[in-house]
């Protein structure tokens, strides 16, 4: 499963950043990770279209009213990721989970097709 | 007009090539970006201290507040990709801030990925408005 291009920004001044991910196969489905601060279940729309999973998560930026940003390190924004699917995921289990800004992305394969005799019946 | 001569030799050129080069090394800043990364708000009051550190274990955060001076320890997860098991790697961040703060006051909360530590100037030192008396 790879990343693909994001869609082109918005005409907002709204940033949108693609999150740190991580990706790891196992023998059962496809487990992906992603890094979205700022976000919780409310945040995040997960989209499965026919060849791709597509990860749209907004994030509320920080408002303090009467206080002056002094030191700036990271930016606030949205996160996008686009995902090229492989062909055998089971697309009615995927499961996803948001915890403490972190997105989990549980994408089981569909079983192995098993060999079997077709049997033949005169007809 | 007087001819100086020079004999060009370029082996010190090069020493002092490299030597100029380590010393913009030494003084550059660290290639790592220190983590978590921060973003501080201040006003008259005091401050509130915003981190970005998805995956964060709340009860291992630790924060110390000391003077001019916050610290925040925590572990945080690294995702290994041979195992894929999230692994945690001990971090360490001390700040200094440009005045005092309360340590008493200190406030803390973690949500949604985001530390957000609130800070106060202690209550002596917070200039206030001296009503004048006509006499």
């Amino acid at each position: 499963m790879t990343t693909c291009a994001t869609a082109p920004a918005t005409e907002t001044v709204e940033r949108q950043f693609v999150p740190r991910t991580q990706i790891r196969e196992t023998p059962e489905a496809w487990e992906v990770v992603c890094e979205v601060p700022g976000a919780d279940d409310q945040s995040a729309e997960i989209s499965l279209e026919p060849d791709r999973l597509i990860v749209n998560v907004r994030v509320q930026p920080t408002e303090l009213p009467g206080y002056q940003l002094v030191h700036r390190e990271y930016r606030e924004g949205n996160y996008q990721q686009i995902f090229k699917l492989p062909d055998n995921i089971d697309r009615q289990a995927v499961e996803a989970t948001i915890r403490q800004g972190v997105l989990r992305l549980k994408l089981p394969k569909l079983p192995v097709a098993q060999t079997r005799k077709v049997p033949v019946v005169a007809g | 007009m007087r001819l100086v001569h020079h004999r060009w030799n370029p082996w010190r050129d090069l020493a002092r090539l490299q030597h100029d080069i380590q010393r913009l090394a030494q003084n550059s800043r660290p290639s790592q970006p220190e983590y978590p990364p921060l973003n501080v708000y201040q006003n008259a009051e005091g401050f509130v201290l915003k981190a970005e550190a998805p995956g964060l274990d709340p009860a291992a955060i630790d924060i110390d507040v000391s003077g001019e001076t916050v610290t925040v320890r925590g572990q945080r997860p690294v995702w290994a990709p041979e195992t894929g098991q999230p692994e945690t790697l001990e971090f360490s961040r001390t700040l200094q801030l440009p005045f005092a703060v309360d340590a008493q006051s200190a406030e803390a909360r973690y949500e949604r990925g985001v530390l957000t530590v609130r800070l106060q100037r202690p209550a002596a030192q917070l200039s206030r408005k001296v009503s004048v008396t006509a006499g």
